[in-house]
């Protein structure tokens, strides 16, 4: 028995070494998707190998080109599936950058070709630390940038507009241009930029439906909650119990750190609804552990009765309780015979809705 | 064959490398996959389509990082590709949104644990299954996460705590762990 608090220890443990047998079609699949000509001879490899060298040595170039494109791509906002693809490229870089070194070196005394590719590595290397020194810069700016938002509030995003100001700084040594450029869109952002909320709320389902969770997702300086039950509460986020079910409108209103106000409605609908969720066609009563027991699958009932008949009409099952289930026997405990039996269930839920139905089911053992 | 000669046989496209190589790690592999899908089928689907990858980008592989741990992130990948694109014929359904029904008594405690885990995940919305999946198990952080899902940091954190609970609850009602 483990400690249940650390779920995350019990799963990470359990799937560590967890295995399945895997269905032999998707190796046919696999195979068909990655078959190639012909392998190359071992005369054209040399030559090859030169040629190789180069494409990674390119590829790693339009690399440095993407990773460049994501710091300003994330500077700028823009949208998060070209982060996840920049991020992806990212990963890549890593892994291809070691590649190169680890084949570069036996090549060297091999290959005329190499100098020159080992010429162009340098300049890829010394690309790709640029790209990181900017990363460093990027990250002591937002640092300073952090401690000045506290002083100079004046805008709704000031760490994103002092950001980009100190690195433009930083950029004006290498390029005056750019910078005009840069500047002018930080003057955009700030204008542009507007106080935005969002609430989430939803409905416990698993406690008694009705208990909502609520929560504000953005940085606000406060928040006020109307329930639209007559209580409030001023909660970032937390739970709400209502007494009764029913339609109620939340309105969240949130307040930024500069007196900019913000209401958000939803709208929560606590409803009972009982169903009858799963009726099984068949049972199989030999005891292997699949399909042994009918069992009904039922939500919120109140009421429940079900029969079950063999085909002359005789009753081998009868319950009002739905956690009896049939086990394949007849009333006197004998084993009913393979075929055909009828059931018919009669429930009524707690929202007071009726539900009756009937069916077969198919007995094997 | 160690995983060096492996490499060195996939990047050359010898047919018996490439063999080995997925019968060495297809199996742990599909342990991968089952986490993130609601099925064996979708999980082998994602096997497949990891493993076309793997043997596509070989020569990407840095020989120094752990030949497992590469191709378990090209399955996580795969996974998420798979989670995206799915989410696109959802009708943009707030993951938040669904809402599910967990039965008890689908749980039969078995005697390898990690099925009967793995059974109460695949129970799980994708949303959940996917952040709790992410977060617990490969050890992203929420903010990873999020630029991973295109959700926000917030949300993947909200969905994570939602998950947790209802499987605390359903661990705790099957007597798998105990307080």
């Amino acid at each position: 028995m483990k400690n249940v608090n650390d779920i995350e220890e019990l799963f990470s443990k359990s799937f560590e070494n967890f295995e399945q047998e895997v269905n032999p079609s998707v190796w046919t699949n696999v195979q068909q998707a990655i078959q190639t000509p012909a392998a190359p001879t071992s005369a054209a490899s040399a030559a090859g190998k030169g040629m190789a060298l180069k494409y990674v040595a390119i590829a790693i170039l339009s690399v440095a080109t993407v990773t460049g494109a994501y710091f300003i791509a994330n500077e700028f906002n823009a949208n998060q599936n070209e982060k996840q693809s920049a991020l992806s490229v990212l990963e890549e870089d890593k892994t291809a950058t070691n590649n190169q070194t680890h084949i570069a070196e036996p090549q060297s005394d091999l290959n005329k070709n190499s100098t020159e590719i080992l010429s162009d590595k340098h300049t890829i290397q010394t690309n790709g630390r640029e790209t990181k020194t900017e990363k460093e810069i990027n990250n002591e700016v937002k640092m300073s940038a952090h401690s000045e938002k506290e002083n100079t509030s004046t805008s709704t995003k000031p760490e994103f507009v002092s950001e980009n100001n100190t690195v433009t700084a930083e950029k004006n040594k290498q390029n005056a241009e750019q910078k005009e450029t840069v500047k002018e869109n930080t003057k955009e952002t700030a204008v542009v930029s507007t106080f935005e909320i969002d609430a989430e709320v939803n409905v416990l389902e698993d406690y008694d439906n009705k208990t909502i969770a609520f929560s504000i997702e953005n940085e606000v300086e406060k928040v006020e909650w109307n329930f639209g039950d007559g209580n409030s509460s001023s909660l970032l986020s937390g739970l709400h119990r209502y007494s009764n079910f029913g339609e109620y409108v939340v309105i969240a209103t949130a307040w930024s750190k500069n007196g900019q106000k913000k209401s958000i409605k939803k709208i929560v609908n606590l409803q009972l609804i009982s169903s009858i969720d799963f009726v099984p066609n068949v049972i199989t009563p030999n005891n292997d552990g699949s399909n042994d027991v009918f069992n009904v699958k039922l939500s919120n009932m109140q009421v429940f009765h079900l029969i079950i008949v063999d085909r002359l009409g005789v009753t081998v099952f009868e319950t009002t309780n739905p956690e009896i289930t049939w086990n394949g026997n007849d009333l006197n405990g004998n084993p009913c015979k393979n075929g055909t039996y009828s059931y018919v269930i009669k429930a009524v839920g707690i929202d007071n809705k009726t539900h009756n139905t009937n069916g077969t089911i198919q007995l094997l053992r | 064959m160690t995983d060096e000669q492996l490499v060195e046989g996939c990047v050359k496209k010898q047919a018996l490398a490439q063999k080995a190589l997925y019968d060495k790690y297809s199996r742990r592999m599909l342990g991968v996959c089952l986490r993130y899908a609601s099925s064996t089928d979708e999980a082998q689907d994602i096997l497949q389509d990891g493993f076309i990858k793997v043997f596509d980008k070989i020569e990407a592989f840095n020989a120094k990082g752990s030949l497992e741990g590469w191709i378990r992130r090209i399955m996580v990948n795969t996974a998420l590709d798979n989670f995206r694109k799915n989410k696109k014929h959802m009708n943009q359904t707030d993951v938040d949104d669904v809402k599910y029904l967990l039965k008890a008594d689908n749980f039969v405690v078995e005697s390898l644990e990690a099925k009967a885990l793995l059974k109460i995940i695949q129970t799980l919305p994708t949303g959940f299954r996917t952040v709790f999946n992410l977060y617990a198990i490969e050890g992203y952080s929420h903010k990873e996460i999020g630029v991973m899902l295109d959700v926000s940091e917030g949300t993947s954190k909200s969905q994570y705590s939602r998950a947790r609970a209802y499987i605390q609850k359903i661990l705790e009602k099957e007597n798998i762990t105990s307080r």
